[in-house]
């Protein structure tokens, strides 16, 4: 009887090797990354996470550039050929996407878009859910704030020193046009074809004696307390937590079940602070 | 066999008959659809995309709950704003630049601007302690409360150029003189951002929709208002700024309490997805206090490439669209598949797409729909499409909305 077991195990293994194969893949913000396991999310927070998988070797960081628009080929196009060769090398049927901020727009332009690239239906039916660390799907008014007298005489070109694609893309008004043209999951739009939850930063705490201040450098707290001055009252330094909430649905916001009920700023909610990469793990 | 029994098969069969027809007709029943042409842009032939894209013939659909309370239609925006911004020289900021500020506690923002091409961070940001306040030609002592250099917003990642000062709401609102007591290369450019969070007076911006095909006009309406109501504003100019940078003004007529800007013909092409901006200066007096405020919306500008045309059909497959094809590119149809409840309501249950690489030229297109889906409603036939649309890919544009 033993021996039969055996064989059938053998057979369904050889029959289906790629079973539900589970996998996970983070997906940074903003930027240019060449190493976003390092850089972007650290090795404390990946490794950690990673252990919800129930086979945690299958899991793979992306690195694009994401300072392009969404739609270009090498922030959506990089993104679907990484995910792409994933699926393939690990057999993945049933895929996690991880995202921060600007990473929930290049993965909602691929969900919303499957026509656009003939790699985007596999991937889009291969995702279960997206896990979206504070996403900017509304965009946000510091992006506005930044491009603000972005103009230049064409004689002299002068122009504000730092403004990419990504930051146009998240000004507000831009995001509406293309949250209402191009992109699903937001109000009236609709909904994503698979769930999009959202994590919500609510706050900042950047209170010089408090050590939760420092949970991913306190250098960072104190600009963003700053740059909080363009923002609502609930914000996570970097965007409203209206934007954070306008696409998809929302899994949770920080306090509700962050250790200590506390607030994860816009650095926090990609970094191991206050049990965030345990919530995650035991989601996946 | 008799005549009556004649009668009587010949009665059967045709009933079954009948039956097989109304059946098939169910089943494989085609609707045909008129596609009704606003008064049509003449379409234009651009040339193919330069950069990559897709060729594939792409088929997709997705469930669509049917409760689901969807708009296709196009939505406006409205931009309400606290602040201004204005552009100064380094001689300008030496000597002394007037502020007007209409909220105690505002926050001025001071970002060095860098000619195209050049760029050094460091040499353009102000340091703020060299940063002076006068009121009635007075130099203001501790101005302000909080200050912050640009290694602290650098860490932000959003303003690497830029430094700012909080005003201490002890020195009251109205018209005040910055200065900056370091030595600044007099033809260097800054900005200059005053941002009065929560004020009581804002400037309203907004626009019906925001998109437009070439040729079309913009309406938008403006206003600044305070507790009571909106102000009478002594001056509001209109400019358009282009995906590049360049600022173009632009003049307007109001007509029935709405502002209608004529777009300038010349305006210059945007890369693909990028918009367009409608920015406002305006200006107004409250009480003794000069309000300035600044506002932007953005737009996109669809060249009118190809256009759905003719009827359409519909039956269990597929909705078949005639297109006529301007300019080559790829394109894609989408829409709002409804089937037939038992009761007789048509209820929506599927979005389908479907995208092609397309020669200029008149073309038929299938929206192919899902059958897994399509079986999985349990809904039969009459099937339909709701808002269908056209979208061209290659130049990012949604170009007609049914």
């Amino acid at each position: 009887m033993k021996r039969i077991t055996g064989i059938m195990l053998a057979c369904m293994l050889l029959t289906f090797p790629a079973l539900a194969a589970k996998g996970l893949a983070f997906i940074h913000g903003t930027g240019n990354q060449t190493d976003a396991y390092n850089d972007y999310w650290t090795g404390s927070f990946v490794n950690s996470v990673k252990q919800g998988l129930p086979d945690s070797s299958k899991y793979t960081v992306i690195n694009c550039d994401f300072d392009q628009y969404m739609w270009d080929s090498k922030a959506a196009g990089c993104l679907a050929t990484q995910l792409t060769d994933f699926i393939n090398n690990q057999n993945i049927t049933d895929l996690v996407l991880l995202t921060h901020s600007n990473g929930g727009n290049v993965v909602r332009w691929i969900m919303s878009n499957p026509t656009w690239d003939a790699r985007y239906p596999n991937i889009i039916n291969r995702v279960s859910k997206t896990i979206a660390l504070a996403p900017s799907s509304l965009g946000t008014p510091l992006a506005d704030a930044v491009k603000q007298g972005n103009v230049f005489e064409s004689t002299l070109g002068w122009i504000l020193g730092y403004g990419t694609d990504a930051v146009s893309q998240q000004q507000t008004s831009w995001m509406a046009y293309y949250n209402q043209t191009w992109l699903m999951g937001t109000s009236g739009r609709p909904a994503l074809p698979s769930p999009f939850k959202a994590v919500v930063g609510s706050d900042v705490d950047s209170a010089i004696w408090d050590s939760d201040s420092y949970c991913a450098g306190y250098q960072y707290q104190v600009a963003l307390e700053t740059t909080q001055n363009w923002l609502d009252a609930c914000s996570d330094g970097f965007l409203n937590c209206t934007s954070q909430s306008g696409a998809g649905s929302v899994w949770f916001t920080d306090k509700q079940r962050t250790r200590g009920s506390e607030p994860l700023s816009h650095q926090q909610s990609r970094r191991d602070c206050f049990n965030l990469d345990v919530i995650i793990r035991n989601d996946i | 066999m008799n005549n009556n029994k004649l009668v009587k098969k010949i009665l059967t069969l045709s009933s079954l008959s009948m039956a097989f027809l109304v059946l098939s007709s169910t089943v494989n029943a085609t609707q045909l659809k008129e596609i009704k042409q606003t008064p049509a842009k003449p379409l234009v032939a651009l040339d193919a995309p330069s950069f990559a894209v897709e060729h594939q013939a792409v088929h997709f659909s997705q469930k669509i709950a049917p409760n689901s309370q969807l708009s296709f239609q196009a939505q406006g925006f409205e931009s309400v704003s606290d602040e201004y911004w204005i552009e100064v020289t380094g001689k300008q900021l030496n000597t002394g630049v007037e502020l007007a500020v209409s909220k105690e506690g505002a926050l001025i923002r001071l970002s060095g601007k860098r000619a195209k091409g050049g760029f050094n961070d460091v040499d353009l940001a102000i340091d703020p302690s060299n940063v002076e306040l006068f009121k009635n030609k007075q130099a203001l002592v501790q101005p302000f409360k909080q200050t912050v250099s640009q290694q602290q917003l650098a860490t932000a990642n959003i303003f690497p150029n830029s430094s700012a000062m909080q005003l201490n709401k002890n020195v009251g609102k109205g018209k005040f003189t910055l200065r900056v007591s370091e030595n600044l290369n007099e033809n260097q450019h800054y900005m200059v951002n005053v941002k009065e969070k929560n004020a009581e007076h804002k400037l309203h911006l907004s626009i019906a929709r925001q998109t437009y095909i070439a040729g079309e006009n913009i309406t938008f309406n403006s206003f600044i208002n305070n507790k009571i109501g909106k102000l009478a504003l002594v001056n509001n100019k209109a400019f358009i700024k282009m995906p590049a940078g360049e600022k173009q003004a632009v003049k307007y007529a109001k007509v029935n309490g709405k502002f209608t800007l004529v777009m300038p013909s010349n305006l210059a092409p945007a890369k693909r997805g990028e918009l367009y901006e409608l920015l406002i200066e305006s200006q107004a007096n409250d009480n003794g206090i000069q309000i300035k405020r600044n506002a932007k919306v953005a737009f996109a500008i669809a060249q009118p490439t190809a256009r759905m045309q003719g009827k359409y059909s519909v039956d269990v497959n597929a909705a078949s669209v005639n297109l006529h094809i301007a300019s080559e590119g790829r394109y894609e149809v989408s829409g709002l598949v409804y089937g037939t409840a038992k009761n007789g309501l048509k209820v929506p249950f599927m979005l389908s797409r479907s995208a092609y690489y397309l020669m200029p030229g008149e073309q038929s297109v299938q929206l192919q729909f899902d059958q897994k889906i399509l079986k999985a409603s349990g809904l039969q036939a009459p099937f339909s499409v709701k808002q269908l649309r056209l979208m061209d890919q290659s130049r990012m544009a949604l170009l007609q909305q049914l």
